[in-house]
């Protein structure tokens, strides 16, 4: 009880204070935000007039994966430059479990932190993270012009905002021009799209590869690159009511698979490895990549700073377009931590970084990253033309499909659910289990990791 | 000094006592609240809950716990048996027969050992890769295979690789172990059975092996204890999505590996903890079973010694 | 010193009369070698590629990204701060945990007080415990104890370091003799002194060994520090080279040429510590 009050009085304190402060030195900061803002919300535009973000000070404890925030930080305090951002960069693989230690032992923990698709869910469903809905946050507020399924990934069940993100990452289908030019006659992104639009569709594109190159090029560097199609073309969560759910795509992608490797469609390459990466400059007409695969997958490997001698980079013969069903993969959340001793500041911190619009169009037109705000990549989507997909305009192909994405089925379970059936669906291509055996392995597995969800 | 006389054998509690402040202060309280989770149902984050012996009744009923086991010993005994010839062969030969670059093959040996799992994972993906990884470049050229092996795909493949990979980075290890053994048995032994017409092979029967014994004890059981907690090289020699499964078909779970998996992946720390102890019951009762047979044996023999 | 025929021997122990063709023996040796150096080598190798290099396969030239690597690999951190903080980790840890290690080693091996085994089993026991799930206690316990993001929380378990308690106790027991001992008790000597000057000179290769292979163990150490470190300016090597790769693995040049940067002092600690191990045959084959 003592503890509620001491907090209650901090938080009072603070909102005098800040509001305070603000009165004093208001208009100064106004000039870069307003032309922006002038359009938004009145609620909105009220308070960013109001505060003067230079009244913020304080320190920041910020853990977080993304390398982007070498820049975002030193943006961040041309606006605020009185609130130090302490950042601790943790690789990807450790962040979670790192986390968990601190926030499991209470202590240590940081004021904001970072969730990624595979964990953000625990962080808004366990709780830890403040809600972003309720006063004095007000998220929805600043939420009018975000993505809409990167706004509903970040909210709890209640349908609380608990997590923001700055980025939307939709995807496509990345294809070789010159041999879409050679199977298919043509190139165009809509043509080639129309060809994809089912999956029996894409298969049948493979089918016509193999014929014709003899053998020597493939739909796809293995199946496994294939999921999000069936993932996204799921009509329930993995688990409905503390049961699994195998919905038809799951049962069809067993077949799908099986033929693809059957019929040689695929070059059984293994996402991520070594040769996976080589397929790009080889014998692969597509690769299934969402908006950051492109900068940071297919780029670096068609198009490299340091090319090697006797290869033949592929840079400018790629484009992309959509197929079979729209996606998005991974994704970045922030969310500020509920017993953080500075959570007004840390609110400032993320209400920037994820909706302030002059920031977001400076990340897109600085580092091409693809924003979750779509007034602003509706205002600059027109401008882009990028080098390796031969001028073509990926900016405006990613506003097509951002808003046909459904975040609605996302549970915590998601990641770990997809790597068993991906388990599963390799058993049975390889032929090591039969489909009804490696379904039997798949409901096994789901038991064993959770053992709270009922499999049959 | 006016120092207090304390008994002889009582210095022993002085010698001890720095290690055991550190010990009971920093590593005893973190295996008691291992033992106090797993008790609880608790998912690492909120709050958890007591609920008995829940955790160690499913454990002793869990098929993929004993898969785990098995697995965990398979992969063990496949690469120490190889790891303890090698390593004890080796330390014979750098120690005892004349020839050149010992130096040199002594710290080639060892390199492996000095390779994080985290590269182990990049490079052997590279090496292993199943269309166009080295090796099976090199066989195909070779002629000696006519189809691509899918090191990674079927169980026995898999499992076999990671022995060898843990066979590769770990028989220098023995062997720097063995060797500083070996230089310690005094060297009159030697003579004296050089003098009575003793050959390398007899000596290395009746004189290094038996004099070799607690080396040998301390070998396998740390190795057992290592072999037992095995867990990175199985995690990081998988794919892609099978990173860190232990696909396929489980074949590479180990029992560390499925501990880590349900604490961290599938948050479940209670369980977990309950596992450890699992873990730790298993270890601790070969450890207990091979120290008495070693030390029975050595009884039998001590005649040899000194 | 009154002890010297019972030092460990320093003279040599070569046989002749081992039936092994040599040649064959050696060509085996050269064959295990190359097993073992070149997954070694090319490690390094790729350090100087390019990560599209490193994908298109492996090479057992150095490629044309050394200058690439190197700047990519110091913006993400600073590699030479990482090699003080592991350095500041890893030597102080090994000093320790060889020196207190043979001292409780040696009271458990030569002394006789009560609890003596029992004491012993319990140093083995929690050998037994894996460290990752112990380390959600210990960050507790560090909380409490203010230990948290200080070189501290890393460096002090090395004083308990059972595995080197375990090895040195079998090493005492086989080489340490006890009327040694006892003599020099009865010349008066004090058990400090008998233990810093007459058994410790006696252990120094097995110390030298655990010290070799405990360096090594805490150069490498990964999961204690990422747990327990939250500043970046302290965190050691091997989480600054598991940073370096980036999110989307688009760094894998730069990350093996902190790799290779990484093992140069385990290479020359390797190459100090195994003088001590070895010296004695060294001596013996000049001699010869």
């Amino acid at each position: 009880m003592k503890k509620v009050l001491v907090w209650l009085l901090a938080i009072s304190m603070i909102a005098v204070f800040s509001l305070a402060g603000c009165k004093e030195e208001a208009a100064e900061e106004e000039t870069a935000v307003e032309e922006e803002e002038v359009a938004e919300e009145e609620t909105t535009e009220e308070e960013v007039e109001e505060v003067d973000p230079a009244s913020f000070e304080g320190t920041v404890e910020f853990w977080c994966f993304a390398t982007e925030f070498e820049n975002f930080i030193p943006k961040f305090n041309e606006i605020y430059p009185n609130i130090t951002i302490n950042w601790t960069n943790i690789p990807n693989e450790e962040i979670a479990s790192k986390l968990e230690t601190a926030l499991g032992a209470g202590t240590g923990a940081p004021d904001v932190f970072v969730g990624e698709i595979a964990y953000v869910k625990k962080w808004v469903d366990s709780g830890v993270w403040e809600n972003l809905s309720a006063a004095p946050y007000n998220a929805e507020e600043l939420v009018g012009d975000t993505t809409p399924y990167v706004v509903d990934a970040g909210r709890d069940a209640d349908g609380n905002i608990r997590g923001l993100s700055y980025q939307a990452t939709p995807g496509g289908v990345f294809y070789r021009r010159s041999m879409a030019q050679e199977y298919f006659g043509t190139d165009d992104p809509d043509e080639i799209a129309a060809l994809m639009s089912t999956l029996d569709g894409y298969i049948d594109m493979g089918r016509t590869i193999n014929e014709e190159s003899g053998g020597e090029n493939f739909l796809l560097p293995g199946w496994q690159d294939l999921q999000w199609f069936p993932f996204n073309a799921r009509t329930n969560p993995w688990v409905l009511d503390g049961q699994l759910m195998i919905d038809q795509p799951i049962l069809d992608y067993f077949d799908q698979a099986k033929t693809i490797r059957d019929e040689g469609l695929d070059n059984k390459l293994a996402q991520w490895s070594a040769e996976w990466f080589a397929g790009m400059n080889g014998n692969i007409f597509s690769y299934i990549l969402p908006t950051w695969g492109l900068f940071y997958v297919l780029d670096p490997t068609v198009n490299p700073a340091e090319p090697e001698e006797g290869v033949e980079y592929t840079s400018g013969d790629w484009a992309v377009t959509g197929g079979p069903a729209s996606y998005f993969w991974g994704g970045t959340w922030l969310g500020i931590y509920k017993d953080s001793p500075v959570k007004d500041i840390a609110w400032e911190f993320v209400k920037y970084i994820t909706t302030n619009k002059d920031f977001l169009k400076w990340d897109a037109l600085t580092y091409g990253d693809y924003v979750s705000d779509l007034a602003v990549v509706e205002e600059i989507k027109d401008d882009f033309s990028w080098e390796s997909l031969g001028g073509q305009n990926h900016y405006a192909f990613f506003y097509q499909e951002a808003p046909k994405i459904d975040s609605s089925k996302i549970t915590k379970y998601d990641q770990e659910i997809q790597n068993m059936v991906l388990a599963a669906i390799t058993a049975y291509v390889e032929g090591n289990l039969t489909k009804e055996e490696a379904i039997e392995q798949f409901k096994t597995d789901v038991q064993t990791a959770y053992p709270e969800v009922s499999v049959d | 000094m006016g120092k207090i006389r304390l008994r002889k054998d009582n210095y022993g509690y002085l010698f001890i006592l720095p290690f055991f402040l550190i010990f009971l202060g920093l590593q005893i309280y973190p295996v008691i609240y291992t033992l106090y989770l797993s008790f609880q149902q608790y998912d690492g984050i909120s709050r958890a809950e007591f609920i008995g012996w829940a955790n160690y009744a499913r454990l002793v009923k869990d098929p993929v716990f004993l898969k785990a086991i098995i697995n965990t010993w398979r992969i063990w005994i496949c690469n120490f048996i190889p790891q303890l010839i090698f390593g004890l062969g080796l330390a014979v030969i750098l120690t005892q027969v004349r020839i050149k670059g010992r130096n040199f093959f002594r710290a080639v040996y060892y390199l492996p050992n000095l390779v994080t799992a985290a590269s182990i994972g990049i490079l052997f993906s590279a090496l292993l890769g199943r269309q166009y990884g080295t090796i099976n470049q090199i066989l195909l050229k070779l002629g000696i295979i006519k189809e691509q092996i899918y090191f990674l795909g079927s169980p026995g493949w898999s499992s076999a690789t990671v022995s060898t990979i843990l066979w590769w980075m770990w028989f220098g290890h023995s062997m720097i172990i063995f060797m500083a053994g070996i230089r310690a048995i005094p060297d009159q032994l030697y003579e004296a059975a050089r003098v009575d017409g003793a050959g390398g092979w007899q000596s290395f029967w009746k004189i290094t092996l038996p004099l070799l014994r607690p080396i040998m004890i301390y070998v396998l059981i740390t190795s057992l204890i290592g072999g037992m907690q095995n867990f990175d090289i199985p995690y990081v020699i998988g794919e892609g999505v099978t990173l860190g499964t232990g696909e396929p078909q489980k074949a590479l779970l180990t029992m560390v590996m499925y501990m880590y998996n349900t604490a961290f992946r599938w948050s479940n720390r209670g369980y977990a903890a309950a596992i450890a102890y699992g873990l730790f019951f298993i270890i601790m009762v070969f450890s207990v079973l091979i120290f008495i047979f070693m030390q029975r044996r050595d009884a039998e023999s001590r005649g040899i010694k000194r | 010193m009154k002890n010297n025929i019972f030092k460990v021997k320093k003279s040599e122990k070569l046989f002749k009369n081992f039936r092994i063709n040599i040649v064959f023996l050696f060509i085996f040796l050269i064959i295990l070698a190359v097993i073992c150096y070149i997954p070694f080598y090319i490690m390094i190798i790729n350090g100087t590629r390019t990560t599209t290099q490193i994908n298109l396969g492996i090479s057992l030239l150095p490629g044309t990204g050394t200058a690439e690597n190197y700047i990519k690999m110091q913006q993400s951190m600073n590699i030479w701060r990482g090699f003080l903080n592991s350095i500041l980790i890893a030597v102080p840890s090994t000093l320790f945990a060889g020196y207190f290690g043979a001292l409780t080693a040696y009271a458990f091996s030569k002394f006789k007080f009560r609890g003596n085994r029992i004491l012993f089993w319990l140093v083995l026991a929690t050998m037994m415990i894996p460290t990752q799930l112990g380390l959600v206690g210990y960050y507790q316990l560090a909380g409490k104890l203010h230990l948290i993001d200080t070189l501290w929380a890393i460096i002090l378990p090395a004083i308990a370091n059972a595995g080197t308690v375990f090895f040195l106790k079998m090493y005492i027991d086989a080489n340490v003799n006890d009327t040694l001992l006892e003599a020099a008790r009865i010349d008066g000597s004090s058990e400090f002194y008998i233990f810093n000057r007459i058994v410790f000179p006696i252990i120094t290769p097995g110390v030298a060994m655990m010290s070799i292979l405990n360096f090594v163990a805490y150069w490498n150490n990964y999961i204690t520090p990422l747990a327990l470190l939250n500043t970046k300016d302290k965190f050691p090597l091997p989480i600054l080279i598991a940073l370096v790769k980036g999110t989307y693995k688009q760094n894998i040049g730069s990350q093996y040429l902190a790799v290779g940067i990484s093992i140069i002092p385990i290479i020359i600690s390797f190459m100090f510590f195994s003088r001590y191990i070895i010296s004695g045959v060294a001596a013996g084959a000049i001699k010869e």
